[in-house]
């Protein structure tokens, strides 16, 4: 309340200026003489980040240990923020005030350069080295709005083209340019509120979707209706079996499986069928093989999988069949026996195979005799 | 003159008590505002200087993560961010964040078959995230780390469920409740038909309300790359259509709820069914690849592992990788 005086005011209220401390001539006098010791003994306070620094014994040295240790693995964006902290507890250090210049500098110029090499290689069409060149733009500068731009957008399949309308385009001519075919109309009327019937607006843009590699009917529709049986979950005990099965007899099982089981049997075909082909992409066709067996054979294209990789086995399995006879008549039994399992592993029936490994044993076990 | 001189000794004590940014048992930098440094209190833990610096008691993590800490104890001098730090997505040339999305589909008191968790296994598995300090996060968290705009805990995971079977409302969601876990129910819609084994309207809108996200699983649960018989293109088209667009507005309907996330039935797709997930309005949707997601997955084929009803906690651990150490030089 004492404090409510330096505003002019008396307990009431009311106005009282000759109450008014600052008018009094003495008071003048004792506030010149009270003022510089007054601001001198506030400045004269030990600097708060001073302080900061007693209070914190671990936390500067951590976090320049931190900051060093990210600078030294090129991680110059976290070594940037640790400085920022360091400094915090040394505010009149300059030289990591420069450090941190340095730095941001060299996050920069880095950035810029993996960005334009981003931007060359998805000018190539080389998509995952343009990937990894915008995510190294990010590792220097997080806000690089264009960087962020081509991963979340430009990199994925885009699944609609813009036409827009020429004067005079109906909807079928769109439908015979876009899909070579004007009864695919539909296909346009799904996607944007046209009426075929009527005449386009010239400069309308229109969504066209790209049906792309992956759509089940993709160029000829009719075919994949052939492969009719593909749409019917095969029971799991029947998997293994390349036998034609009546359809009617399929359809009445499939019926009478409880719906868990049946779905249960579509997400391992689709997972099994994921291994599968990342197996074969990595040449592990054996592998492959094996995965693809376990997935229903009227699965997508399981059937030319299983084809296609039975003969990679075979090729791989004879190169390594020849490889075995070079040893054997270089009389390297240990090598040439080796090879031959290794044909028996990839392909169980070549019989070539087995009856050298046969032979090459026994020749084997005379030479270790004698 | 007295109170004069008393006013200004009172004055200068007090001016000269208050010292810039030091208050009890923390010390403020004001030269950056964007972290507060801190000796911690007796009593204090991750979770209480969450609530008083970062008010959210949620917001544990990002005190652990920054600190490197998983606990804090009296005498502890920290760091809290007040701001994000460090790279949204822990990208560096060594690698990046990536976050698991699981997959349960129906749960049993104790039969075990592929589409069906135990309660004991599901209730270990819950212990295990608790207990090796990953944090279930929510689908709108996820994608706004998609989007690269939010950072997320070190070790994040999120937890879905398809279908609609009874066994989410009797053993899942008691489980979820219990460690304060929220979830994604993804149903389709033609299933909720509160038969026996199914679950009702009333019982998923319990559910809404409850914290588990209701989204869409399509209608029928039709896999979309499998043609059905004597089925033209344009019949094709318009059921894709009607799978998405009723199964939408079903759950409009019963839930007033706009849904945005679809998974698809068995996890297939092709860019038709993308062109019309984002025509309705749909910000993601999920396949059943197995794998995690770093924050530049494409959105319409976002990676889910399921854990299937014979997994032991070792398969499960195997599904729950968070980052990938796929250098980038």
């Amino acid at each position: 309340m004492r404090i409510l005086s330096l505003a002019g005011k008396n307990k009431r209220g009311k106005s009282h200026g000759p109450e008014f401390p600052f008018i009094d001539p003495r008071c003048f006098f004792l506030l010149i003489f009270f003022a510089p010791f007054f601001f001198a003994g506030c400045a004269m306070q030990q600097h708060p980040v001073e302080k900061e620094k007693e209070v914190f014994h671990v936390l500067p040295d951590k976090f320049q240990k931190k900051a060093l240790d990210y600078e030294s693995r090129g991680q110059l964006l976290e070594a940037m923020q640790n400085w920022w902290i360091v400094s915090s507890f040394h505010p009149d250090d300059d030289s990591i005030k420069e450090r941190i210049n340095s730095l941001r500098k060299k996050c920069q110029s880095r950035a810029r350069d993996h960005f334009q090499e981003g931007v060359r290689f998805y000018q190539n069409g080389l998509i995952s080295d343009a990937r990894r060149e915008f995510l190294l733009t990010l590792t220097y500068d997080q806000d690089h709005d264009q960087a962020l731009d081509y991963l979340e957008n430009k990199l994925h399949q885009p699944v609609f083209k813009t036409h827009v309308v020429q004067h005079g385009d109906t909807v079928r001519d769109i439908a015979e340019k876009e899909f070579h075919d004007p009864n695919k109309k539909f296909l346009i009327t799904a996607f944007n509120d046209v009426d075929p019937e009527r005449e386009l607006i010239p400069g309308t843009p229109l969504q066209i979707p790209l049906l792309g590699d992956n759509f089940p009917g993709k160029g000829n529709f009719a075919q994949v209706m052939q492969d009719k049986d593909a749409m019917v979950l095969e029971p799991r005990r029947q998997k293994r079996k390349v036998s034609a099965t009546v359809p009617g007899e399929k359809i009445a099982e499939a019926m009478a499986m409880p719906a868990q089981e049946k779905m249960s049997d579509g997400l391992h075909d689709v997972e099994n069928y994921q291994k599968a082909k990342e197996y074969l992409e990595q040449e592990e066709y054996r592998k492959s093989l094996q995965m693809l067996l376990r997935v229903d054979i009227n699965y997508r294209d399981v059937r030319q999988l299983i084809a296609s990789t039975e003969v990679f086995l075979q090729q791989e399995a004879d190169a390594h069949y020849r490889k075995g006879i070079s040893y054997f008549l270089a009389e390297d039994l240990d090598k040439a026996i080796m090879e031959w399992e290794e044909v028996l592993r990839l392909s169980p029936n070549h019989l070539k195979a087995r009856k050298d490994l046969q032979n090459a044993r026994k020749l084997k076990q005379k030479v270790e005799r004698y | 003159m007295a109170r004069l001189i008393f006013v200004l000794v009172i004055i200068f004590l007090q001016g000269c008590a208050v010292q810039r940014g030091v208050y009890q048992g923390k010390v403020r930098s004001n030269e950056f505002p964007d972290f507060v440094t801190v000796i911690v209190q007796p009593g204090e833990t991750l979770s209480s200087l969450a609530a008083k610096y970062l008010d959210d008691p949620e917001k544990s993590w990002v005190i652990a993560d920054f600190n490197e800490i998983t606990s804090v104890s009296a005498g502890n001098e920290i760091i809290i961010p007040l701001e994000p730090f460090g790279n949204r997505a822990y990208l560096s040339q060594q690698g990046y964040q990536t976050v698991p999305v699981l997959t349960y589909h129906n749960f049993s008191e104790a039969k075990e078959n592929l589409m069906m968790v135990t309660k004991d296994n599901f209730e270990q598995q819950m212990r295990y995230l608790k207990d090796n300090g990953y944090t279930v996060i929510t689908l709108d968290e996820l994608f706004d780390f998609l989007e690269y705009r939010k950072q997320l805990p070190k070790k994040a995971v999120v937890i879905t469920i398809d279908d609609g079977w009874q066994g989410v409302y009797t053993i899942a969601y008691p489980i979820l409740k219990k460690y304060n876990y929220p979830a994604t129910l993804f149903v389709y819609t033609d299933l909720i038909n509160g038969n026996r084994k199914t679950l009702d309207w009333d019982q998923v809108a319990e559910l809404d309300n409850e914290g588990i996200d209701i989204q869409c699983h399509t209608k029928t649960h039709r896999n979309f790359n499998k043609i059905q018989d004597k089925e033209s293109l344009q019949q094709y088209v318009r059921e894709v259509e009607g799978e998405i667009v009723k199964s939408t507005r079903t759950i409009k309907e019963k839930l007033n709820k706009q849904v945005k996330y679809l998974a698809y039935p068995y996890g297939e797709t092709n860019n038709l069914v993308i062109a019309f997930l984002q025509r309705n309005g749909y910000r993601g949707a999920f396949t059943v690849k197995r794998y995690s997601n770093p924050f530049f997955t494409d959105h319409y084929t976002l990676n889910r592992s399921m854990i299937y009803g014979d997994f032991d906690l070792n398969d499960f651990k195997r599904n729950l990788s968070v980052y990938s150490n796929k250098a980038l030089n």
